[in-house]
């Protein structure tokens, strides 16, 4: 049982090695062995399957993210008088 | 000739200072939300416009004062994610992957993931998942909260980054992956299973 479970997961990649493949193929080009090999493992295990839309998902959240957030006008949720005074002390001194 | 400079030092040293009460707030939610370290913060914007008056003759009429502000900073919250990720904490790289994965790298079975009900983008609308996402982000270890920022502030390619940061591509992607790991639980914890 041990043996044929360590040929599946040469074959077909663990789920600790299958995710950490779904987060290279989001950076970086898989050889075209890898591509087969999560292919394979993604078609038969849900669990990794669920955690690439997951971490595809979160990629679209965090660019979204970055994007509204520094575009909107937020403000600070605290008094910057201070620092602003800070600021402008260390101009005067250039 | 001198004088001439000085002159035009005190004009952009008056500018600037206008900047700061323009946009000195607006600067510091940014910095603070991307680094979470007040104190950090503070020293990021101030350094932003020290840096400012220093290269003022560089500032192009063409774009807005506050988008070159705003360019400054960034360069300066990058430069401190590099630092951090330079200088990882050991413990920190050899964690992760074992909280999730049994010896035989499978899933332990209260770690697996479990379905997200009405997950998509639009549920950045929601004022409550974003603070739950930046919570999330926020409790990541320093030099992986700085791999996930590098990338998502710089908006490089995975090989232009690992070239920065002079690192290996699979060291950098086998931080992002203990990294989405993680946050993707903290999401699922916090959210989706609520």
């Amino acid at each position: 049982m041990k043996m044929l479970k360590s040929v599946l997961h040469i074959l077909l990649l663990s789920c600790s090695k299958a995710t950490g493949l779904i987060e290279k193929e989001l950076y970086f080009r898989l050889s075209p062995i890898d591509k087969i090999r999560l292919f394979m493992h993604a078609g038969i295990c849900g669990f990794c399957h669920r955690y690439r839309k997951h971490s595809r998902l979160l990629d679209r959240l965090m660019i979204e993210l970055h994007h509204t957030h520094q575009h909107a006008q937020e403000p600070a949720e605290q008094d910057v008088t201070a620092l602003k005074q800070r600021i402008i002390d260390s101009l005067e001194k250039k | 000739m001198n004088a001439a400079k000085e002159a035009l030092k005190g004009d952009s040293n008056t500018i600037i200072q206008e900047w700061v009460q323009l946009y000195a707030e607006s600067m510091f939610a940014w910095a603070h939300y991307k680094t979470a370290d007040k104190a950090l913060a503070e020293d990021l914007v101030q350094d932003s416009f020290l840096a400012a008056l220093q290269s003022f003759d560089k500032f192009k009429q063409e774009s807005s004062p506050k988008t070159w502000l705003f360019s400054i900073l960034n360069h300066k919250i990058i430069d401190h994610f590099r630092k951090e990720f330079r200088n990882p904490v050991q413990n920190e790289a050899e964690s992760g992957l074992s909280f999730f994965f049994n010896s035989d790298g499978e899933w332990y079975k209260d770690r697996r993931p479990q379905e997200w009900p009405a997950a998509d983008t639009q549920l950045l609308d929601n004022p409550d998942f974003r603070k739950i996402l930046e919570h999330c982000m926020h409790l990541l270890p320093g030099s992986w909260l700085a791999a996930v920022s590098l990338k998502y502030l710089e908006q490089k390619d995975g090989k232009e980054i690992c070239k920065d940061l002079q690192i290996t591509p699979s060291n950098f992607w086998q931080i992002l992956h203990r990294a989405k790991l993680q946050l993707r639980a903290c999401l699922e914890n916090n959210w989706f299973k609520k």
